[in-house]
């Protein structure tokens, strides 16, 4: 039984194996492979610059694997810094984190480079630049900094990178991608002599592969975030290796199309001299100009490669500046760096001081060349990856019969074997591009140790057992009706949870009162119990107060987004019922049911119902119902009829006929009768024909106490640009009214998938 | 088409089958292993082997 002296609190999981590989896709689609296209023809050739992307892609999916069996064997969210720590102990563990730390932060500088390159360019091609065309390089850097402080401050600001934007502007760009990559192929399919392009296949010979394979390997990164998810995902042991392995999969057929694309998608004499020396003449916006040729009008090519080079960058920078916060956030946190690092904004919930150190990484090295910092931060993720295939080595040889693995790699040990030595390899050849960058990474490891052994090494705390984060709660056991009520503000606890048991009084159900706290993605999950309660003593006092008047259970949730976490607390739960409040300015102004309460609506597996200005005792005397039919009518008659007051009440079933088809609103009665708890003489049905729906309901609504109605079932793109029916309602009436969806109630896939 | 043109189309079409190979063998991996329950390396090993 729940312990109701204390509110207890659990992890929201979340994200399925889409979410998790699309996280991964939009990692590593950032704006490396527009950069490393243009250098690697310049390099090593255009069959150079195609077998480039093959040949890392193969070296990238050896790690990924190592990543996979790592991740899948060692249930905490820390990636390569966890997984040196159990490989090797605290100074591995440590130069893994800082590496990690500098990789991330330079790989966001690379972004913000890329966005400043690309948009200067598209303006000086439309003759916006005026005079500042002089002074390209200075106002470069200047953006490039300009771009990364606002990323920055949005970092500051908590807002989610996983949420719906996000995972937007993910699938954005690789429509586009994906868009260039066939048009490329379907190109050279019906005009072979395009090939001719590839002629010299490898004008520098064979040697210079491995510079360019180092330059580009920064564009393999970002399937290793997904590790981090392992604390929202759903299945973990199972989701989190194959996202790594897909996205890595997907995104080296999609490099090596549109770096095919990028070669015929040029006209061969149509610019001068061979078409890989005339994209490698300009390496940092080469791709851009190749893609132009390919569009009938060149500007409209370049307007649309540098919309998707600034969705692509953008949204790869704040997902790098996140993840360098949580690298550095979580040396504080142990004490391998001062503890200043961990401090948390108490207000924002966001590591403000990992943050502000972070920012001072990536604002500098954003006004280094394109080519130092791609190389440089090449060069720190071969080094991490390397390091990382080198544990699983040692994890599976000294801990393999003790730990439990939810991927165990083919052919061990040759994949992790193989890709230390090309890594090793690739990162020594990254000289012959950048000698900065062959400066800056190993002055920073050196820094790292020296750190480590004259401050980490006597300060480290000993880890407590962290939270297992792939330790999932298993669903209750018995059987039995369950209900979950979701509490935003404790002003509205109380009189929720009094409607909660006239609801589920008769079904004799087990309550649960749930309050989710959104995490800022810098925090992660498992960290969050020790920030985010401060701030939340009224809303944990009113649990606690309802818990000792009720026989219910209550929890703090945390998760990255509200709507998503309630959603997979009912899959979880298996809830039959969830119970919510809606508050929103009754009269004047759009009125949108939210952010919150609407995805709720469309997407969980159960009955909800959602309530506003019901009051808790409150009993009513006339109840409103306008019925059209479906589940969510049927579910609207019975929660009506439990409202209504029990000696007086009446309930009028409204059918307001638009004309579009015939509903027979006293047959649709008759046949949910038994669901109804009022007596027949007290249940009448009206039809109204009329123009307006809404108006129809609303002139009827003047008489009534309360209003009981479906959630709507319209189509997708119809709701796009007009409000819902209950939306309208709500809007002009100030009558108590609620919303209910039956669990089969909406059936729009499409909105559902959206 | 020279040498290193049909070298290197070859790589090209070598390295992308066996990325495609190893992953899908590493998706049946995952699965059986779901399937079938975690369990330490060896023991899976084993398994895996012992079920072809």
């Amino acid at each position: 039984m729940a312990d109701r002296s204390s509110v207890s609190s659990e992890l929201s999981r979340e994200l399925s194996l889409f979410h998790i590989t699309m996280m991964g896709l939009g990692m590593m689609i950032g704006a490396g492979v527009f950069i490393g296209i243009g250098h690697s023809l310049q390099q090593a050739g255009p069959g150079g610059m195609v077998l480039t992307f093959a040949l890392n892609g193969v070296i990238a999916l050896f790690t990924a694997m190592s990543f996979a069996e790592l991740s899948s064997a060692i249930p905490r969210a820390g990636g390569a810094y966890n997984f040196a720590r159990i490989a090797f102990g605290r100074g591995p563990s440590f130069l893994a984190g800082w590496m990690e730390w500098f990789a991330s932060s330079v790989a966001g500088s690379l972004y913000a480079v890329v966005f400043a390159t690309y948009t200067l360019h598209f303006f000086e091609q439309i003759g916006w630049l005026g005079w500042l065309a002089g002074a390209v390089p200075v106002v470069k850097r200047l953006v490039a900094v300009a771009i990364a402080a606002l990323f920055i401050y949005i970092n500051y600001r908590g807002a989610s990178a996983t949420g719906k934007v996000g995972a937007l502007f993910t699938m954005g760009q690789m429509i586009f991608v994906l868009a260039i990559g066939v048009i490329g192929v379907s190109v050279a399919l019906a005009q072979p002599d395009r090939f001719q392009n590839f002629k010299p296949f490898l004008p520098h010979g064979w040697g210079r592969l491995l510079v360019t394979m180092g330059f580009v390997y920064v564009a393999f990164e970002g399937f290793e975030v997904i590790a981090q998810a392992g604390d929202e995902a759903v299945r973990p042991r199972s989701n989190i290796p194959k996202a790594m392995l897909y996205s890595v999969l997907i995104v080296t057929f999609t490099y090596v199309a549109v770096s095919l694309a990028t070669v015929v998608g040029v006209k061969p004499g149509s610019v001068p001299g061979a078409v890989w020396e005339w994209i490698g003449r300009h390496p940092d916006t080469g791709f851009e100009r190749a893609v132009a040729k390919m569009m009938p009008r060149e500007i409209l090519g370049s307007l649309l490669v540098t919309m998707a080079v600034i969705f692509s960058s953008t949204s790869a920078l704040n997902a790098t500046i996140y993840s360098a916060t949580r690298s550095s956030y979580a040396l504080g946190r142990d004490r391998l760096l001062p503890r200043f690092f961990s401090r948390v904004s108490p207000k924002r919930k966001t590591p403000w001081a990992a943050l502000t150190a972070t920012s001072a990484l990536v604002l500098v090295l954003a006004l280094l060349r394109v080519r130092d910092v791609a190389s440089a931060a090449s060069m720190m993720f071969l080094f991490v990856f390397l390091l990382v295939n080198v544990c699983v080595i040692k994890v599976r040889l000294n801990m393999g019969d003790e730990l439990s693995y939810g991927y165990v790699m083919p052919l061990f040990p040759l994949p992790p074997l193989i890709a230390i030595a090309c890594q090793a390899v690739l990162a020594a050849h990254i000289f012959h591009m950048s000698l900065a960058a062959w400066i800056i990474a190993p002055l920073w490891v050196l820094a790292g140790v020296i750190i480590y052994f004259c401050y980490s090494r006597s300060r480290a705390i000993t880890t407590e057992d962290e939270i297992l984060i792939f330790q999932e709660t298993p669903p209750p056991a018995g059987a039995g009706y369950r209900i979950m009520v979701a509490v935003a503000n404790p002003d509205n606890a109380l009189e929720l949870v009094q409607n909660t048991y006239k609801l589920g009084g008769a079904k004799d159900a087990r309550v649960e009162l749930l309050h989710m706290v959104p995490v800022p993605d810098q925090v992660p999950l498992a960290d969050a119990d020790q920030y985010m309660r401060e701030g939340k003593e009224g809303i944990i006092e009113a649990m606690l107060s309802l818990g000792l008047r009720f026989p219910i259970s209550t929890t703090l949730r945390y998760c990255r987004n509200v709507a998503r976490g309630i959603t997979s607390a009912v899959r979880q739960k298996r809830i039959n019922m969830l119970i919510m409040g809606w508050h929103g300015p009754a009269g004047g102004g759009a009125f949108r049911l939210g952010s919150t309460v609407e995805p709720v609506i469309e997407r969980a597996p159960c009955d909800v119902v959602v309530l506003r200005n019901c009051g808790g005792s409150r009993r009513f005397g006339r109840v409103l119902v306008p019925l059209a039919g479906g589940p969510n009518g049927a579910l609207a008659l019975e929660v009506a009829g439990i409202l209504a007051d029990p000696q007086e009440g009446q309930l009028v079933a409204l059918n307001a006929a638009g004309g579009k088809r015939h509903f027979d609103v006293d047959g649709f009665v008759a046949q949910h009768r038994h669901r109804l708890r009022l007596p027949a003489e007290r249940v009448r049905t009206k039809t109204v024909r009329c123009l307006s729906v809404a108006e129809a309901i609303l002139a009827e609504a003047a008489d009534c106490d309360l209003i009981v109605m479906g959630a709507t079932r319209e189509p997708l793109l119809y709701r796009v640009a007009r409000e819902m029916l209950p939306e309208v309602v709500a809007r002009r009436c100030d009558k108590p009214l609620v919303v209910v969806k039956a669990s089969a109630g909406i059936r729009s896939w499409v909105r559902r998938w959206v | 088409m020279d040498a290193d043109a049909v070298i290197g189309i070859i790589v090209i079409a070598a390295a992308l089958g066996l990325l495609t190979c190893l992953v899908l063998w590493s998706r049946r991996r995952i699965e059986r292993i779901a399937r079938n329950g975690f369990g330490s390396a060896r023991a899976i090993e084993k398994e895996l082997r012992g079920g072809r």
